[in-house]
């Protein structure tokens, strides 16, 4: 493969992706691919899916049918590989508590089966581009909410993952923590990773995202740009274009 | 289910969860503060409060109404002085009419009611006189005591006159002097008092230590979402949950550890203030039983570690591990309690009920001493419900990282694909293997002595066949490939001709060997030989030694090679070296046999099946092996008796059963192995 098509291939393929939970079809079909070096907006109000979507994809769940693959590798038969390839973090999960920042990237380098130079020169980088130098040996039960994020986004990134799996990573930070996540994320992007960003900020997704898939009641209603959004809905913004999507979306779920 | 487990990533996991307890003060408070503070507290004040209120009831003055008649001058000269040792306390007498009033009114703390008639004290009939107290005011309890010494002091002084007037010697009363002898050894007369609590004891200590951990290293971490990120990275089920009970284990040693030591130094004191003297046999203990009873300490710390663990996992919040682990926790209690009855002893039947056996080791330990079959059966039963545990707990781990529900219960015996290829395996992965033959063992124990109970060939006949029909049902259950998993495949020829040269000879070194071992180091008691003996005893019929000979080496080759080296080294292959794979699998038969004056002999022989099977692919030489290594066995038996006890084997057989055994390695081991293509691929 050249290294212009490997750049390009897709990293992130879902197909028919499903899962239920008892008598609720919580994810229903879900189709869509992401390459390296694009973000991927999941856009959806609370209980679209999302969340059961990503668990799938980083194998925390198992799909009741439909596949997908990381990096090539099918995540319910492959799940240490597709570990190996993902970096996934929520807007809830916290940190251990009575570990330093360093500590606590040390022991995922360790499990990630890093040798021990290589994870102190990526969280040496790591610091240095999420800037938590400052607070580095201070135990992450006394961080604030913003402080913890950035040591967990060097968490998800330690490994060097192709591919980074956010699940509303903004939800709880300041305006100023959120910039900062945002603004990040952009040079994630220029490194080539493949990115999946769910949320349902609309101006976030404004920002940063080169494809947006509009999920509502479990379904993938739409994938496209936001001027290929736009277009179909016949909307000029994000907010009315999605609200269309998803109304469109209730009325077909009720015929 | 991933399997197969890499000890960096489980040194990792319990390095870093130690540094987090380390720098938890609560969990250190528990594990620390509270037996190092508490008991030395807490036996201060109990002593310090309990003598001065001993002191204060002593010296205080007791007011002894007398109702009826009159006391005579005697007794109350008996009653004023008080003798040697006793309380110094004032005594006074004072006449009252109605000694339940005087008692209730308190004015007198006890009252003695005599005979009205002053003629009852004098002659040789009996007077009665009667004692009236308040039980339950601590005073009158130590008035009416001193009152009855008065009064004993009083009637030895009445015999007295009575044997004189008569002029009979003193000893005329006493006609018989008992005395006691105990033969049993001050540090087991000790032991006795110690079997009482010391169980429940550590039971108490240990699971107060696993407590907080196990809580806080499952549902705690699933409650702080920690656990999703845990398994977010590349680690395996198996080796979260062994990084974290290594941990929880470490807690519940440490905690039985120190509250021992802190109540050990505690006792010590009290004993050397005093009324210790029921333990001072404990200084006699021996090496052997110390060590013993640290080993059968460790073993309960194994079992509750992984008991609190795998319980305190099945909740999503530690308040609901809480409460599961405050159930268990009374559950464990009950069969502690059991272990103190009198007459419910270590045997068969109970060495395989969990904690029941721990706590009857314990307080066969301290009666008896070491008995080293009984340690070796509830070691290994300890092991396989710590193994079974531990195989559930990381099913639950693998299957709930977000929570827990009823359907992942239903899940926990799914079958995930082998994570190196993807695809479903063939044969069963380690922990199916294990699971089952530990479930195999535990079942067959209760089934199979009761039925040889009653029958020991039919029983025997009934507890293999009923193995190798559990292994086919697992085999079809799981939908494994069933050549694959016991080794179906062919031999050439030589191998076959290898392993009979094998199966005629290898018995002689291995048992000589084996003889040799005991009697050097584990000497082998006379009645297990009597016991073996009988067992392996031949009948005079020829139909009689034929139906021995199918149960006792035929069956055995077919359905004990079926489990051990098919189904368990099946699973195996590819997951551990060859020589670990076959020590592994030969340990796991050598215990099965359930004897530790067996183990070495099956052990041995299951290294070498275990080798040939390994490398050749095929469970027909070994089988073959296992039967005429059986039937020669019995033949042997017949002959030299168990185990060739007390007679000596010749030694031109020796040298004849090595020659031959050479040859026959060489036969069955030399070349190339088989499949060692496949294996590369």
């Amino acid at each position: 493969m050249s290294e212009a098509a490997a750049a390009t291939a897709p990293q992130v393929v879902c197909e028919g992706l499903s899962r239920r939970f008892g008598g609720v079809q919580a994810v229903d079909g879900v189709s869509f691919a992401v390459r390296g070096g694009e973000i991927f907006g999941l856009l959806g109000p609370n209980g679209a899916g999302k969340t059961t979507t990503l668990r799938m994809l980083v194998t925390l769940l198992t799909p009741d049918a439909g596949r997908a693959t990381i990096c090539g590798h099918d995540v319910a038969r492959e799940g240490e590989a597709v570990r190996r390839c993902v970096g996934y973090q929520t807007g809830d999960t916290q940190l251990y508590e009575r570990l330093t920042p360093v500590e606590f990237l040390e022991y995922f380098g360790r499990l990630q089966g890093m040798e021990r130079g290589l994870v102190r020169e990526r969280i040496a980088s790591l610091m240095e581009e999420l800037d938590f130098g400052g607070y580095r040996d201070r135990l992450c039960g006394g961080l604030s909410t913003g402080q913890k994020q950035r040591v967990n986004i060097a968490r998800a990134l330690l490994h060097d993952p192709p591919v980074l799996i956010l699940d509303e990573p903004t939800s709880g930070l300041d305006i100023v923590s959120a910039h900062f996540v945002v603004s990040f994320l952009e040079r994630v992007r220029a490194a080539g990773r493949a990115v999946i960003y769910s949320t349902h900020i609309m101006s976030e997704v404004e920002l940063l995202c080169d494809r947006i898939g509009v999920i509502h009641r479990g379904r993938l209603l739409t994938t496209g740009t936001l001027p290929e959004l736009l277009a179909q809905t016949g909307e000029d913004g994000l907010t009315r274009a999605f609200l269309k999507v998803i109304g469109a979306g209730a009325g077909e779920g009720a015929r | 289910m991933s399997s197969g487990v890499r000890w960096g990533v489980i040194w990792a996991i319990f390095a870093k969860e130690v540094r987090e307890i380390l720098r938890d003060r609560k969990t250190l408070f528990m594990l620390l503060a509270i037996p190092l503070l508490f008991y030395p507290a807490l036996l201060l004040l109990v002593s310090e409060v309990g003598a001065s209120q001993v002191a204060k009831l002593e010296a205080a003055e007791v007011v002894v109404g007398v109702a009826g008649g009159e006391a005579p001058e005697g007794l109350r000269a008996a009653l004023e002085a008080p003798g040697e040792g006793e309380a110094s306390g004032a005594l006074r007498l004072e006449r009252v009419s109605d000694p339940r009033e005087a008692l209730a009114s308190e004015a007198a703390t006890v009252v003695l009611e005599v005979p009205g008639d002053a003629s009852a004290w004098s002659g040789e009939g009996t007077a009665q006189v009667r004692v009236w107290v308040n039980s339950v005011e601590p005073l009158s309890q130590e008035g009416e005591e001193r009152v009855r010494a008065g009064l004993r002091r009083y009637e030895a002084e009445l015999l007295r006159g009575r044997l004189a007037s008569h002029a009979l010697p003193e000893t005329f009363h006493d006609p018989l002097e008992i005395v006691g002898e105990d033969i049993a050894p001050p540090e087991r007369q000790a032991g006795r008092l110690l079997a009482l609590v010391l169980p429940m004891l550590l039971l108490v200590f240990m699971v107060s230590g696993a407590f907080y951990p196990a809580v806080d290293l499952t549902a705690g971490e699933r409650e702080r979402k920690t656990l999703q990120t845990l398994l977010t990275a590349p680690v395996r089920p198996l080796e979260v949950v062994l990084g974290k009970y290594l941990t929880v284990l470490a807690m519940t040693l440490s905690s039985g550890a120190v509250n021992a030591v802190s109540l050990g130094l505690v006792g010590g004191h009290a004993m050397s203030l005093g009324g210790g003297d029921a333990l001072g046999g404990l200084g006699s203990v021996s090496a052997l039983d110390i060590a013993g009873l640290l080993g059968v300490v460790v073993l309960m710390g194994f079992f509750l570690a992984a008991l609190m663990m795998t319980v305190a996992s099945l909740a999503d919040t530690p308040k609901g591990a809480q409460s599961y682990m405050t159930g268990v926790y009374m559950l464990t209690l009950v069969p502690a309690g059991v272990a103190q009855v009198p007459g419910i002893e270590l045997t068969s039947s109970t060495a395989f009920l969990p904690v029941l056996n721990l706590t009857l080791l314990i307080k066969e330990l301290l009666l008896v001493g070491v008995v080293g079959e009984h340690l070796f059966l509830v070691t290994v039963a300890t092991g396989i419900w710590t193994l079974l545990l531990l195989l559930l707990a990381s099913r639950i781990f693998a299957r709930s990282a977000l929570s827990v529900t009823l359907g992942d219960v239903g899940g926990l015996l799914a079958r995930a694909p082998d994570p190196r290829t993807g695809r479903p395996r063939p044969v069963p992965s380690p922990d199916e293997a294990l699971a089952f033959v530990a479930l195999l063992f535990l079942g067959l124990y209760y089934a199979g002595s009761l039925a040889q109970r009653w029958d020991l060939l039919g029983g025997l006949a009934l507890t293999l066949g009923g193995m190798l029909a559990l292994t086919l049902g697992a085999i079809r259950l799981l939908r494994l490939d069933v050549r694959a998993t016991l080794h179906l495949g062919w031999a050439p020829g030589r191998v076959w001709a290898g392993a009979a040269l094998l199966g005629v000879s290898s018995m002689v070194w291995v048992q000589g060997l084996t003889q040799l071992f005991h009697a050097t180091f584990l000497p082998i008691p006379e009645s297990f030989v009597k016991l073996m003996e009988s067992s392996f005893s031949m009948p005079e019929s020829v139909g009689g030694r034929l139906l021995t000979v199918a149960v006792m080496a035929l069956l055995p080759a077919v359905c004990e090679e079926a489990v051990f080296r098919g189904w368990l080294l099946s699973s195996l292959r590819g997951r551990l070296p060859g020589w670990a794979a076959v020590a592994v699998s030969a340990a796991i038969f050598g215990a099965f046999h359930l004897s530790l004056y067996r183990f070495l002999g099956t052990f041995s022989l299951g290294l070498i099946m275990g080798a040939m099977v390994w490398r050749r692919r095929a469970l027909g030489p070994s089988a073959l092996f296992h039967f005429l290594n059986n039937a020669l066995a019995l033949h042997f038996a017949e002959v030299l008796g168990w185990l060739g006890a007390g007679e000596e084997i010749p030694t031109w057989l020796v040298a004849a059963s090595v020659v031959l055994s050479a040859a026959g390695f060489g036969l069955v081991f030399w070349g190339k192995a088989e499949g060692d293509d496949d294996a590369a691929a």
